[in-house]
């Protein structure tokens, strides 16, 4: 029906917030993940949805080089990414910036 | 106005899907949630870095 009560509209309004609360924070955990520069600005959503796509794609090709590849299972994890190969990996976006 | 956004969200939406296109394990005909492409993607970035890293 087309008339909803106040309540009813607050209370999803409240609903819609808190989704894209969890959607943000999917792309903030997303955006972790990409390498980036230093002082760089925070990567649009659409940047972080092109370079999540193409820096999979660039990993998943030199996985098929790659002696120790194992490609069978994906793990959720939980914290800690390790950043210490920031330069090389940026690399990878020469040809875009 | 509206058509703009319109245009912009029909943008964000065939990213999300070229995104979806690059996680292994699911079929091309099935939807996959935005939110759960985002994850998806998060645990599988971690997941091939660590491999990928291994003999670093």
């Amino acid at each position: 029906r087309r008339t909803i009560s106040r309540k009813q509209r607050s209370a999803a309004n409240q609903r819609e917030r808190r989704r894209m609360v969890s959607l943000n924070t999917a792309f903030d955990q997303l955006r972790t993940r990409i390498p980036t520069f230093p002082h760089e600005k925070k990567l649009s959503r659409i940047q972080t949805l092109k370079y999540a796509t193409e820096y999979i794609a660039v990993m998943a090709e030199l996985l098929k080089d790659h002696p120790k590849s194992d490609d069978c299972r994906s793990e959720t994890e939980s914290e800690g990414v390790s950043h210490g190969n920031q330069s090389e990996n940026n690399d990878w976006r020469q040809k875009r910036n | 106005a509206n058509e703009r956004e319109r245009a912009r969200m029909r943008v964000l939406s065939k990213a999300f899907g070229r995104l979806k296109t690059t996680l292994p394990w699911v079929p091309a005909d099935t939807k996959l949630s935005k939110l759960d492409t985002l994850r998806l993607a998060s645990s599988y970035i971690a997941h091939l870095r660590r491999v990928l890293h291994y003999e670093d």
